[in-house]
């Protein structure tokens, strides 16, 4: 080898980037709790099990719940609007928040052509962040890489809804290869999936085996392969077909309410991130809860779908409408006979009322996602899909001017006078290690906001409380640390009960106890070394070089406390925290100045 | 810039000690160089080179990790040198790196329940696959500014080295950066999972979902592209 070739491989390795050596460890030591710390375990587990209480209000009857609802949602609109309170507003963006996405409610449309510069444009201007595509999955189905690019690449994010063949559903290779496909989606980068179409329907799934557990069969192996491919890709359930008719074809519908709640009893909801919903029928303002001239059937109010289903899901999931529209047919030829009761809506009515759903939806709490249908569909015909459009025949497009409204406003008005501040949703122990379940966002006066609060919890997932936080309080970021140690090791700081001192007792000054644990009680014996003096025949150079000092053993504080122990590799360096009564500390300072060595004798509580 | 020049001259060679190579860094040293420069001429040895052995026990690794800590540990600390220094030169910034390898052991480790080993390097496709995901998703979520400042780029075995030439290779890290952020999207991810993930290209292909002669063929533009850039370099110091 000669010298050139030793240059080369020198310049190679030096390029290797290397991670810090403290970083390597502190993951280490974090991902050994994720996996074997009982104690960790069974906490995600109570998180992750813990639902929201059932609100009274989906006990009402559905009129009158919806009303109730509506109430509150123009309540929250005016306590937004109007001066803030002293007091923090909980609850008005409260949500269960996903981690993917940003923000506590987002909204987009259904294209027909993503690479559309006119829908892209039309999209923009209403301030939509995700785009929906259809897709109908075969075996020679196109690959999803090309329409994820095309939507990435226009600074979207992108929802797939993966049809498949409802003839083949029984096939279990046909199955398999369809799970792979959604698991390929979203391993080149699909941002959510919506498994299937309005399973609730003949048309979309085996006549006479329409039901949701069936569906929970198929979503169970979407949800595994597609996670395994990619965590960050959302899944979400197919949105059944809003109806009632089953009663009038038995066998080929099933109603949506009952077959969600089938869903939900075969455990389904722990294979989704979302419960998929959709309203394409209204034909009154989405805050009326009443006055529909068809009949008072849950399925013609925005309201009473979101009851609805919520009730039906015990608010242990957010709903993502993945198709919302209305239906007009202004500058178009009249509708087809089944689609007649849109025929007095104008577009007027269609922008307004796709806005105002929107905002309601936004500040409900329970829906994290809308997605209009549809924004640039031209098939009218039997399947009058171009009354939907946002983009109307004649290229206008007043419901992006709506959206475009409840945009700047969603973006204007919270940050005027209100902010928004990380809250806990539980009561959370000190220790614990920090996940999107446990926080919620408020939004709260400025003046109201403690200083080193958060904002925006998504930096601070994974990191550990250094103390205990109760139900609502903000999180500040000195009580989080990103150190994975044990809660035994971590810094106790924030755990000093009222009226006792902490103090740091240098490592070396204390003979190490490896069966300490914090929060053990323990008392405190000093190592003294005694000369006996003779004060008449004595002097201090004598006893120095003639007198050998005799160990006294003094047990000087009772019942203090261990906060913090060192941990293993501070065995040399590191430091316990012991708390005392004030009484005490002066005592255990003097000791600690003096260099007294320390025993700590653990005692019972 | 020495690193440029280093690199060309690697292009050009043709007479390197391979052996002395895999000695000294067994999965760093760019065997596509030789595949697509020289005629193959050295494609069977380069082979065991380009490489980072699997862990000879890795299977029976996996089977225990649920049990043993000690098992998790050592697939841990044989995987993170590799999974940072692909993410390091996918993201740039050590504070990026950082976060987002921490996110792909996280993944890892919830995922781990749902990993079945299918043979020889299927862990370590699992393994890349989900960095490459959570690479994508880094830059989904945020707006990067490439202009990447020396105090910010990851460290680069600065260890033991005195100031002027621990700079150096700072520099070096930065400039390589800058030049495959250069290169077509899907030529970075292939090129840094080659040389820094240490994948083979089969395994590549498995990460991203491709057929394993696009990738080669992929690989072998991008060193294409890099020479290229090179060559422009140098008419511009000329």
């Amino acid at each position: 080898m000669n010298d050139n070739d030793q240059q080369i491989i020198d310049d190679l390795v030096a390029t290797m980037p290397q991670a810090n050596a403290e970083f390597q460890r502190q993951l280490e030591d974090r991902l050994m709790l994720e996996l074997y710390t009982e104690e960790n375990g069974r906490k995600n587990e109570m998180i992750h099990t813990k639902t929201a209480p059932v609100r009274p209000l989906s006990k009402l009857p559905l009129t009158l719940a919806a009303a109730v609802l509506a109430v509150i949602l123009v309540s929250s609109v005016l306590v937004f609007r109007s001066t803030p309170s002293a007091q923090p507003i909980l609850g008005a963006q409260a949500t269960d928040t996903l981690i993917s996405f940003e923000s506590a409610f987002q909204y987009g449309g259904q294209v027909i052509d993503p690479r559309s510069e006119g829908t892209l444009s039309a999209m923009q201007r209403a301030g939509m962040t995700w785009m929906k595509y259809q897709m109908t999955y075969s075996e020679s189905a196109d690959e999803p890489e090309k329409i994820i690019d095309a939507v990435h690449d226009a600074n979207f994010k992108v929802l797939l809804q993966v049809q498949g063949d409802p003839a083949r559903l029984n096939q279990a290779d046909y199955v398999n290869n369809y799970v792979k496909w959604l698991a390929d989606a979203a391993l080149v980068g699909a941002d959510a999936i919506e498994v299937w179409s309005e399973p609730n329907l003949d048309r979309n799934w085996m006549k006479d085996e329409i039901g949701g557990a069936a569906y929970v069969d198929l979503l169970r192996q979407a949800y595994e392969a597609i996670k395994i491919a990619n965590p960050n890709t959302l899944v979400i359930s197919a949105a059944p077909a809003p109806t009632g008719a089953e009663a009038a074809f038995p066998g080929q519908v099933m109603n949506d309410d009952r077959w969600l709640r089938e869903v939900v009893e075969s455990g389904g909801l722990q294979y989704m991130d979302c419960v998929g919903a959709q309203y394409v029928e209204g034909v009154i303002p989405p805050g009326k809860t009443s006055g529909d001239p068809r009949d008072d059937y849950y399925t013609r109010y925005f309201g009473g779908m979101v009851l609805a289903y919520q009730e039906i899901i015990n608010d242990q999931k957010p709903l993502c409408f993945t198709s919302l529209g209305y239906l007009s047919d202004d500058g178009l030829p009249a509708l087809p006979a089944p689609f007649a009761w849109a025929e007095n809506i104008t577009v007027g009515q269609q922008a307004a009322w796709l806005g105002e759903a929107v905002r309601l939806a936004s500040m409900s709490g329970k829906v994290q996602l809308i997605i209009v249908w549809n924004v640039d569909f031209t098939q009218y015909d039997d399947a009058p899909f171009a009354g939907y459009a946002m983009i109307r025949p004649d290229g206008s497009c007043p419901a992006c001017d709506a959206l475009e409204v409840f945009s700047v406003d969603s973006n204007l008005f919270p940050p005027t006078n209100l902010q928004p501040v990380v809250v806990a949703r539980y009561d959370l122990a000190a220790g614990t290690q920090i996940n999107e379940d446990m926080l919620t966002t408020v939004y709260w006066p400025p003046s109201s906001i403690p200083e080193e609060s958060i904002s925006d919890a998504r930096d601070f997932i994974g990191q550990y409380l250094s103390q205990e936080i109760t139900r609502w309080q903000p999180i500040l970021k000195n009580q989080l640390s990103t150190v994975t140690r044990p809660l035994q090791y971590q810094n106790g700081s924030g755990l000093i009960p009222m009226g006792w001192v902490g103090i740091i007792v240098p490592n070396q000054q204390i003979q190490f106890n490896p069966l300490l644990e914090r929060g053990d009680k323990v008392d405190i014996v000093g190592n003294f070394l005694f000369v006996d003096i003779d004060e008449d025949a004595q002097s201090a150079a004598t006893i120095a070089v003639t007198q050998e000092p005799r160990l006294v053993e003094q047990n000087v504080i009772q019942g203090a406390g261990v906060l913090r122990l060192p941990y293993s590799n501070e065995i040399d360096s590191g430091a316990y925290m012991i708390t005392v009564s004030p009484e005490d500390a002066v005592i255990l300072n003097w000791l600690i100045a003096s260099r007294i060595p320390l025993e700590l004798v653990q005692t019972p509580d | 810039m020495r690193y440029a020049s280093s690199l060309w001259a690697m292009i050009g060679k043709s007479d390197l000690n391979i052996k002395a190579v895999r000695e000294i860094s067994p999965f760093l040293f760019p065997c596509a160089v030789f595949r697509a420069k020289m005629r193959f001429k050295y494609a069977e040895r380069c082979h065991e080179a380009e490489t980072m052995p699997e862990l000879a026990n890795e299977r029976e690794l996996l089977q225990k990790i649920h049990a043993e800590p000690e098992a998790f540990r050592q697939l841990y600390r044989h995987y993170f040198p590799r999974v940072y220094a692909y993410v390091a030169y996918r993201v740039g910034r050590r504070q990026d790196a950082e976060d987002v390898v921490a996110e792909v052991f996280v993944n890892m480790v919830a995922g781990l329940k749902h990993f079945e080993y299918r043979g020889a390097g299927s862990f370590a496709a699992w393994l890349f696959r989900i960095a490459h995901n959570q690479v994508n998703q880094f830059y989904r979520d945020v707006t990067i500014n490439q202009q990447i400042s020396l105090d910010e780029i990851p460290d680069v075995a600065v260890d033991a080295l005195p100031p002027d030439q621990a700079l150096m290779r700072r520099e070096n890290f930065a400039h390589l950066f800058s030049m495959i952020t250069a290169l077509a999207p899907r030529r970075q991810e292939i090129i840094t999972l080659k040389f820094f993930a240490g994948l083979r290209n089969q395994e590549i292909a498995a990460v991203l979902n491709l057929d394993e002669r696009t990738v080669a063929s992929h690989l072998s533009r991008a060193l294409d592209d890099l020479r290229s850039q090179y060559e422009l370099e140098k008419e511009h110091e000329s």
